[in-house]
C-alpha cells in the first residue's frame, strides 16, 4: 500500500475497497488536521472540520475525475470548510494556547513539553502577522508538506502567486521571531 | 534582488526541493558564485528552523479516524434495496436512480392495484350475470310453468264445459220422460265423465 500514490489508492476506493480510504486517511491525518488546525486555532473545532472533509470526500468520491490529483482536491475542500467555519463567526480571533495541544512528535520529558511549549507560543503569535492567503500558503507548505504546485491547484492561484504570498509569509516571520528574545 | 539569472521565486522552490534535478543542479552551482543569491537561500534556510513546530504535525482524535474508516466501509458495503431508496446521508446514490426506483415502485404498486380492483369488479360482473342468467332461467320455467297451467285450465274448462252439456241433455230426458230407459247408460256416462273431471283435477292440483 506505501506504494501506491494518492489517486491509486482513491480509485481503489471508488472501486469499492475501503482499504483505500483508510490508507489515504492514515497519510493525511496528521498533515491535513495540522493546516486546519492552524486555520482555527480551535482543536475541537478541527476535529470536526477534519471529520467533515473526509465525509465530503466520501460523498464526492464519485464526483472525482479521474487524472485529478487528489491531494490539492483534499485540501481544497478543507480550506472551503474553514472559510465557511470563518464567515460563520466559529474561529476565535485569539490563539487558546491550551486548546492547541497536540500529540507530541517526540516526547522525552516535562522539561522538553515545556520547551516545545513555549516555541510553539511565538509561532503561533508570529503567524498571527499574515494575511489569510500567506498563512494558508505557508502552513500547507511548512506543515501540510504539499508542494507549491499542489497549493496552487488546491487555493485556485497561479503558482507565482502562491510563491509571492510564501516569500512575503517568510519575511514577515523572520521579522517577527528574528527579533525575539 | 539583484542577480539576472535567477529571481526568488526559483531560489524558494530550490529550497523546498522542487525545482527539476539538473536544474536545481545549475542553481546550487550558481549560489557558490552569487553572493545576492546565497543571501536569500539562506534567509529561507533560517526562517524554516525558526517556524520549526516540534509538536507538529498534529493529529486528529483516534474517535475521529474510526467514525471516518466505519463510514467509508459504509459506502464500499453493497447497499440493499431499501436503501437503496431511501437515501442515507453518506450514500452517494444518484439522485436519477432514486427517482427511477421509486418511479417503477409506484408503477409496480399502480398496476397491482388495478388488477385487484379489476379482479373485484369481474366478480361483482359475474355475479351479477348469474344473477341475471338465474333470473332469464327462473323466467322460463315459470313461463313453461304457467304454460302448463293454461293448458290444463283449459282442458279443465272444456271438461267442465262437456260435463255442463251433458246435464242438461239429462234434465231434458228427465223432463221428457224418456230418461228412465235410458238412464242406466246416461249414468254410466256420467258417471265416466265425472271419474275424468276428478282426474284432471286431481291432475291439475299436483302442478
Amino acid at each position: 500500500m506505501m506504494n501506491f500514490s494518492d489517486e491509486e489508492l482513491f480509485e481503489e476506493f471508488k472501486n469499492g475497497r475501503a482499504h483505500g480510504f483508510e490508507e489515504l486517511l492514515n497519510r493525511y491525518k496528521r498533515p491535513l488536521f495540522s493546516v486546519i488546525l492552524k486555520r482555527v486555532r480551535d482543536r475541537q473545532l478541527a476535529e470536526d472540520l477534519f471529520q467533515e472533509t473526509f465525509m465530503r470526500v466520501i460523498e464526492h468520491a464519485d464526483k472525482f475525475k479521474e487524472g485529478r490529483k487528489f491531494s490539492p482536491w483534499l485540501y481544497r475542500i478543507a480550506l472551503n470548510l474553514c472559510i465557511d467555519a470563518h464567515r460563520k463567526g466559529l474561529v476565535r480571533s485569539e490563539v487558546r494556547m491550551d486548546e492547541m495541544s497536540a500529540e507530541p512528535a517526540v516526547c522525552s520529558g516535562t522539561e522538553k513539553k515545556l520547551e516545545n511549549k513555549e516555541i510553539r507560543k511565538r509561532i503561533e503569535a508570529a503567524l498571527e502577522v499574515l494575511t489569510e492567503d500567506q498563512r494558508e500558503v505557508f502552513i500547507m507548505r511548512e506543515y501540510a508538506g504539499l508542494s507549491f504546485k499542489e497549493i496552487a491547484l488546491a487555493t485556485e492561484s497561479p503558482l507565482n502567486t502562491v510563491l509571492g504570498r510564501m516569500h512575503s509569509a517568510l519575511k514577515k516571520l523572520r521579522a517577527q521571531l528574528g527579533s525575539a528574545p | 534582488m539583484s542577480c539576472r539569472k535567477y529571481d526568488e521565486n526559483q531560489i524558494l522552490l530550490f529550497a523546498y526541493g522542487e525545482l527539476e534535478p539538473d536544474e536545481a543542479e545549475r542553481l546550487k552551482a550558481h549560489l557558490d558564485e552569487c553572493a545576492d543569491c546565497r543571501s536569500v537561500f539562506d534567509e529561507i534556510k533560517s526562517t524554516r528552523l525558526l517556524v520549526n513546530d516540534p509538536d507538529m504535525p498534529a493529529s486528529p482524535s483516534s474517535v475521529t479516524v474510526a467514525r471516518l474508516t466505519s463510514e467509508a466501509r459504509k459506502r464500499v458495503r453493497r447497499p440493499g434495496l431499501l436503501e437503496r431508496l431511501v437515501v442515507p446521508r453518506f450514500y452517494p446514490v444518484p439522485r436519477l436512480a432514486r427517482a427511477t426506483a421509486a418511479a417503477l415502485l409506484l408503477a409496480v404498486g399502480i398496476s397491482i392495484f388495478m388488477v385487484w380492483h379489476e379482479s373485484d369488479e369481474q366478480s361483482l360482473v359475474y355475479d351479477m350475470e348469474t344473477f341475471t342468467e338465474l333470473i332469464a332461467k327462473l323466467s322460463e320455467d315459470e313461463s313453461l310453468i304457467l304454460a302448463e297451467t293454461d293448458e290444463y285450465e283449459s282442458g279443465a274448462q272444456d271438461a267442465l264445459a262437456s260435463l255442463t252439456s251433458i246435464e242438461k241433455e239429462f234434465e231434458q230426458l228427465a223432463f221428457n220422460g224418456e230418461a228412465d230407459g235410458e238412464k242406466e247408460s246416461w249414468e254410466e256416462d256420467w258417471d265416466e265423465l265425472v271419474n275424468e273431471f276428478h282426474q284432471l283435477d286431481e291432475y291439475f292440483q299436483t302442478l
